[in-house]
C-alpha cells in the first residue's frame, strides 16, 4: 500500500510555528525558573547543570540566529545603552537576591554587613557583566544591520 | 498590523461559480479551515495563495483582494 504524504497548508504551517514558539518559550522559562528555584533551595552546580546546559544552548542559538538576521528583539525596548542598562538590573537583582537567600536560608548565617556587602558586590559584578555583554551584542547587531541594509539591489 | 475584514468578494465569486468552500479549498490546495479563515478575515494569505485563488475563481487580485477605494488603473490581470 502506497503511503500518502501528509501536507499542511500555509495557514496551518503558520499556526504550527506559533504553537512551536509558545512551546519553546514555555520550556525556556520553565528551565530558567527551575534553575532559580534550585539555586535558592541550595542546589549545587552539578544539580542544575542539565537545565543550565539547555538554557545556555538555546540562548546561544537565539543570540546567534537573531544577530545573523539583523534582528534585536520582538517589539521590546530599542537597542540603546539606556535600555541595556535598565534590562541588566533584572539579572543583577536576581543574582544578588539568590546569593542572599542562600546564605541566610540555606547556610543559616546571620545577616551581617559583610554578607550584605558581598551580595551587593555580586549583584554589581553581574550587572556589569550583563551590561558589558549586551553592549557587545548591540555593537555586533548594529554592524550586522548596517551590512544587511547596505547590500546592493540585484538591479543596481 | 492592519486588521483585515471579512472577505465577502471571495464568497460572491464562489457563489457565481456555484462552488462550495470545500470545493474551492480543494481546487486551491488548502484546507477548508484555511479557506474559511480567509473569508472570515481571520487569516491574511500570502500573495502566492491569493494568486491561486484568483486563478481558480477567474478574477483579478483587485477584484478579490483590492481595497474599495483603489483606482481601476491599478488592476492586475492573471
Amino acid at each position: 500500500m502506497k503511503d500518502q504524504k501528509y501536507n499542511i497548508d500555509e495557514m496551518q504551517e503558520r499556526r504550527l510555528f506559533q504553537i512551536e514558539e509558545i512551546g519553546f518559550w514555555l520550556t525556556f522559562w520553565a528551565s530558567g525558573a527551575a534553575v532559580v528555584i534550585q539555586a535558592v533551595l541550595g542546589a549545587d552546580l552539578k544539580q542544575i547543570a542539565g537545565e543550565g546546559i539547555v538554557l545556555l544552548v538555546s540562548s546561544a542559538y537565539l543570540v546567534f540566529a537573531t544577530l545573523r538576521n539583523g534582528i534585536w528583539n520582538k517589539g521590546g525596548p530599542a537597542p540603546t545603552f539606556r535600555a541595556n542598562a535598565l534590562v541588566s538590573l533584572i539579572p543583577a537583582v536576581m543574582c544578588g537576591a539568590i546569593l542572599l537567600i542562600r546564605v541566610l536560608a540555606v547556610l543559616k548565617r546571620p545577616l551581617t554587613l559583610g554578607v550584605a556587602v558581598t551580595a551587593l558586590a555580586f549583584a554589581g559584578v553581574c550587572y556589569l557583566g550583563c551590561l558589558g555583554l549586551l553592549e557587545i551584542l548591540r555593537a555586533v547587531y548594529r554592524k550586522r544591520r548596517a551590512k544587511l541594509d547596505d547590500e546592493e539591489d540585484e538591479t543596481a | 498590523m492592519i486588521p483585515i475584514g471579512r472577505n465577502l468578494k471571495i464568497k460572491a465569486a464562489r457563489a457565481e461559480r456555484d462552488m462550495t468552500q470545500k470545493a474551492l479549498a480543494e481546487a486551491v490546495g488548502v484546507s477548508r479551515q484555511t479557506m474559511n479563515a480567509i473569508e472570515q478575515g481571520d487569516y491574511n494569505p500570502t500573495i502566492r495563495l491569493c494568486r491561486t485563488i484568483c486563478k481558480v475563481l477567474g478574477k483579478t487580485l483587485d477584484e478579490l483582494f483590492g481595497e474599495e477605494e483603489e483606482h481601476e488603473g491599478s488592476k492586475v490581470q492573471y
